[in-house]
């Protein structure tokens, strides 16, 4: 589906727009590129969210950066989440290695701070190696509802605009995403959409424009009765940082705007850390309210 | 303080102690110009016959020349115009300005460096390139806009920092530590339209000069490079005119006499691709704006013999607007000098300086979203620089600059009541920047020359009620030495040391015209760099070709760099990004050089290694620098094929720039985020590009007005470099990456007419 939403700023959009005017005057070509594979890597990614659901960790193994194959998932580890008064075991899934999942009945709790913990033999050695790493979890915001119009910027695009209400507690960041008869619309990495209110003056969310749906992209196209779910998460600025850190490594650098590209930091940590050995990837914790209406063109 | 004070004292000591016990002199001292318009010749030879005793003319065209009693014969040479030889008979002290004709044998021909012929041999300076005017002309250029920075960037020891870049790397320094002067004010951004135009205008420029290291001890504040741009004066003998028009601007200058005693210049030039836009079928670019203007304004005034005022400006702008986002930068520049004779023997020059920059952006998408942002960097300066000429054998150079710097990092947010977005100001910076400096040139015998210099520099943050809370100060040593071997032989040497307090706070390779410089303060020190270079020079052909073989070594300290991911714009703490570290650069240049005759231009070569070590990046090891590129070839030339046609092509090559590339990855949300190599560990392919370029006189000999039709072809073979290099993930196969090259400029043919009157 094709969806546009602003990079972290609007102002950070005039200079996506500068680029893109150098990238008028520019042409593409696919080369053939030869760097040998770095070392694998150990990559641990998930999270906890204030919904009752299966929570999901993944630990899988890095590849070559041109390797054609899906990550090689982790078995075996030992993988649980905890916190003062609670600690839930994951359980490695039958259906996908690498993939470990707590029970359907967890929920985290906005104002706790998750302890997750991994230990698995990755370098096969017969030793198993022990990694960490916590995150708070924020409080969310709430939507009150939310509204469509054709788009004042973009021909062809529809806006969908949201009411709500900041949380009053915390640094707040957030995180959008939209749903289309239960169906995710931003379900990558590159449509994640996250802001930060360090110099938001209003706790009001008064019909702001959150995403851009093309309605000449036959995937993106709204139809009467659709059902569209908006959700936004109070996440961490630790995340948000790691999220925004990663979609600038996929967009790429230019000379002109970019700094030169650089591994996203991860906040994962061993117990005993080793040169041979090195970890990727995020667990973080993050709450969020949802909105449902129904989809009506307006005449 | 005191021991640095102590140092200086000591140094005008031993400056005063070599001139004394000297007999008698008379001075003969004044002014070399261009008999045709007037114009002050920088760089002038003034000889006694059949020696080497004699001098140079500053920047001013001032001249002096200190002699016991007697009868003698001046030869005042540049090159192409005609020698002139004067007879003196010195008994009082005698003021001679001279005029010279350009040959007329010469008139059509390019004159590479104009200067006097075998100046690279005799002057003590090394690490320097000149080039005139004429000369930046025949380079062909992109889209046909002739560029100053575009021909500096082909000359040895130079690299462009990028593809179409008005950007420049000197020696492996930074972008950022060249400092650019107009008429002596300092431009903080040489670029238009995202870097691919420079702001100079061609037809207003005089004198193009670029120190790579044997920075003059009157000039500091950058580590690596100097780039001075003197306007021409005006015409104080006619009113004439210079213009073009090319495929995406127009210019035009124009000088005349006001009176007997002043001239003045006014040159403009504008792009009208947005004329173009409004054509389009697409409402939203027939609304949308973009274009670049700047204009050059000088006026000198000869109030007697003794004094003159000139005054200067440019008025710079770029304007990108959308019906969604707007951005406008620019540079403004205003100069006032006063040349003040106060004997034969001692020339000084007090100038005032402004130096603005400024950007403003916009963005129009929701009353709850709209945001601007508007960030402005002010210098004010003073200088008074000094050169007092006690014989031929020594120019001595002192005086004081003072630059007050109030820097605006930036101030927005959101617009209206309704802004989710409240509105920001980072802290204004101020601070005063000063130096005292002393330097002499001397003789020794007819066969040594040495070059000696000190430079104290002083930086001070200040708040705003002017209170001083840091101070920083360096010495900064310079020294040179040439033994002439003979008139076509001379090998150098060259010692400087240069400071740099300010830093531009941007991490990309040849910057944006978004960045903001900063200011160095209790926790961040200034950058320094000690250089070292000798030289081989020597001219064949009774000079007609020079060549010249330099290797440098660069030692720098207290390098800034930023730390991964590092945000710049709008960050309260821009402190907490900096990383520092040292690093080093070494390389040999060779140069052969044809400077005049229907064939001229020049080969380079640089075979050069740039290296960083910064804390916290590349894991604290050594790295190649964003400017290592060990091979680089440039070939200009221009050939006069007839009196109607003359034709010109440059051939340039470098290493590919260093790069960072993925060589693993790892999968979230759907996407795969790299996993990257050592910094700067592979390069790019190579760069290379051959540009070509014609030029039709149109008029017949003898008019007025001339005119000419410019026709170029920049990257004439159409080669493929890279811009950059973006990884992506196939569509339909998202476990499947490539890389794809973003080039820009393949066969951009271009025809200007320009003309002359």
């Amino acid at each position: 589906m094709k969806i546009s939403s602003y990079k972290k700023t609007p102002l950070a959009a005039i200079v996506f727009w500068c680029v893109s005017f150098v990238c008028i005057l520019s042409c593409t070509d696919r080369i053939d590129i030869n760097t040998e594979a770095s070392a694998p890597r150990l990559v641990i990614y998930g999270y906890i969210t204030s919904d009752t659901t299966q929570h999901n960790i993944k630990i899988t193994r890095s590849s070559g950066y041109f390797s054609t194959e899906k990550p090689e998932g982790i078995r075996n580890a030992l993988v649980t989440i905890r916190t003062e008064q609670e600690c839930f075991t994951l359980k490695e899934s039958p259906l996908e290695a690498g993939l470990y999942q707590t029970d359907a009945s967890v929920y985290g709790t906005e104002g706790k701070t998750y302890h997750l913990s991994v230990i698995v033999d990755f370098d096969e050695d017969g030793e198993t190696e022990e990694y960490e790493a916590s995150s708070y979890m924020p409080h969310p915001p709430r939507i009150d509802s939310i509204d469509f119009r054709p788009s004042i910027l973009f021909d062809n695009y529809l806006e969908v605009l949201i009411w709500g209400h900041m949380p009053e507690k915390d640094e707040n960041y957030l995180s959008f995403h939209l749903y289309r008869n239960q169906e995710i619309v931003n379900d990558s990495l590159q449509g994640f959409f996250i802001i930060d209110d360090e110099y938001m003056q209003q706790t009001e969310i008064i019909g702001v424009p959150c995403f851009y749906l093309d309605q000449e992209e036959e995937q993106s196209i709204l139809h009467d009765g659709d059902e569209i779910t908006a959700r936004i998460d109070g996440v961490t600025k630790e995340y948000a940082t790691f999220i925004g850190n990663a979609q600038s490594e996929l967009w790429g650098s230019d000379p002109i705007f970019s700094g030169p590209p650089a591994n996203v930091e991860t906040n994962i940590t061993s117990k005993h850390p080793s040169e041979d050995i090195r970890v990727s990837g995020f667990f973080t914790a993050f709450s969020g309210s949802k909105k449902k209406t129904v989809y009506h063109p307006k005449k | 303080m005191n021991k640095y004070v102590q140092t200086l004292f000591i140094l005008l000591l031993f400056i005063s102690i070599t001139l004394s016990a000297q007999e008698k002199k008379f001075t003969i001292s004044g002014y070399v110009r261009d008999a045709n318009s007037g114009e002050d010749l920088i760089g002038a030879e003034v000889v006694l016959s059949g020696t080497r005793t004699g001098t140079v003319s500053n920047a001013y065209g001032f001249y002096s020349l200190s002699l016991p009693p007697g009868k003698y014969t001046l030869v005042f040479s540049y090159m192409g115009y005609l020698r002139k030889e004067i007879p003196v008979e010195l008994s009082p002290d005698v003021k001679i300005n001279v005029d010279l004709e350009i040959n007329a044998r010469e008139l059509s021909e390019v004159v590479v460096a104009a200067t006097s012929k075998n100046a690279n041999i005799t002057k003590a300076e090394m690490s320097v390139e000149k080039l005139s005017a004429k000369a930046i002309k025949t380079v062909p250029a992109l889209m046909g806009e002739v560029d100053v920075i575009k021909a500096i960037q082909l000359l040895p020891g130079v690299q462009s920092t990028s593809e179409g870049s008005s950007g420049f790397s000197v020696r492996g320094g930074g972008h950022d530590q060249n400092l650019i002067l107009l008429d002596e004010a300092t431009v903080y951004s040489a670029s238009h339209l995202m870097g691919f135009f420079s702001v100079f205008n061609n037809d207003a420029i005089k004198d193009v000069t670029l120190y790579k290291g044997d920075i003059p001890a009157t000039f500091g504040g950058r580590l690596s490079s100097l780039l001075d741009i003197r306007t021409k004066d005006g015409n104080n003998q006619r009113f004439t005119g210079t213009g073009g028009i090319g495929l995406i601007s127009s210019r035009l200058t124009l000088e005349s006499p006001l009176g007997s005693k002043a001239s003045v210049l006014l040159s403009g030039r504008r792009t009208y691709a947005d004329l173009f836009l409004k054509l389009s079928g697409d409402e939203n670019l027939r609304k949308s704006s973009l274009y670049f203007y700047d204009m050059n304004v000088k006026v000198n005034f000869r109030v007697n013999d003794d004094n003159r005022i000139f005054l200067a400006g440019y008025w710079g702008r770029d304007k990108f607007i959308n019906t969604f986002a707007g951005m406008d930068f620019g540079n403004k520049t205003v100069t006032a000098r006063w040349n003040h004779i106060f004997s034969p023997k001692v020339f000084s020059n007090f100038t005032l300086i402004g130096s603005f920059y400024d950007y403003y952006l916009k963005s129009d998408i929701s009353s709850q979203l709209n945001q601007d942002w508007k960030s402005r960097m002010n210098d004010y300066g003073f200088k008074a620089d000094f050169s007092y000429l006690p014989n031929p054998q020594n120019n001595i150079k002192f005086g004081y600059n003072f630059i007050y710097h109030h820097f605006i990092p930036g101030e927005g947010g959101g617009i209206g009541e309704e802004s989710l977005v409240g509105r920001i100001s980072l802290p204004k910076e101020y601070a005063m920047e000063h130096a005292l400096y002393a330097a002499n040139e001397t003789s020794v015998g007819e066969k040594l020359k040495l070059k000696y210099g000190l430079r104290y520099s002083i930086f001070q943050n200040i708040s705003k009620g002017i209170e001083i809370y840091n101070t920083r100060q360096q010495l900064e040593p310079r020294a040179g030495i040439n033994y002439i071997m003979n008139d076509i032989h001379s090998v150098k040497g060259s010692y400087s040391r240069t400071v740099q307090y300010i830093q531009l706070a941007s991490n990309s390779s040849s910057g944006s015209p978004l960045d903001v410089w900063f200011q160095a303060s209790q926790h961040v020190k200034p950058q320094l760099c000690d250089q070292f270079a000798v030289g081989y020079f020597r001219n064949f052909a009774d000079n007609a070709y020079e060549a010249s073989v330099e290797a440098y070594y660069k030692d720098m300290k207290d390098v800034v760099d930023f730390k991964d991911h590092a945000q710049l714009m709008g960050n309260k703490d821009i402190e907490h990004e900096l990383r520092f570290g040292k690093g080093y650069s070494y390389g040999l240049e060779v140069m052969l050089r044809k400077n005049s005759g229907k064939l001229n231009g020049w080969i380079s070569y640089t075979l050069s290694k740039s290296r960083r070590k910064i804390d916290d990046i590349n894991e604290g090891n050594w790295y190649r620098s964003p400017y290592d590129k060990p091979h680089n070839i440039s070939i200009v030339g221009n050939y006069e094929l007839t009196p109607k046609w003359s034709v010109s092509a440059n051939w340039v090559y470098a290493s590919g720039t260093p790069v960072t590339y993925p060589t693993g990855r790892f999968q979230i949300e759907n996407n795969y985020v790299p996993i990257y190599s050592g910094r700067n560990e592979f390069r790019y392919p190579a760069y290379h590009r051959l540009d070509l370029s014609a030029t039709w006189q149109l008029s017949k000999p003898g008019k007025r007005f001339k005119h000419e039709l410019n026709l170029s072809l920049y990257n004439a073979y159409g080669r493929k470099n890279p811009w950059t290099i973006i990884f992506r993930q196939e569509d339909n196969q998202p476990d499947v990456s490539y890389a794809e090259m973003v080039y820009l400029f393949t066969f951009i043919p271009s025809v200007t007419w320009n003309f002359t009157f």
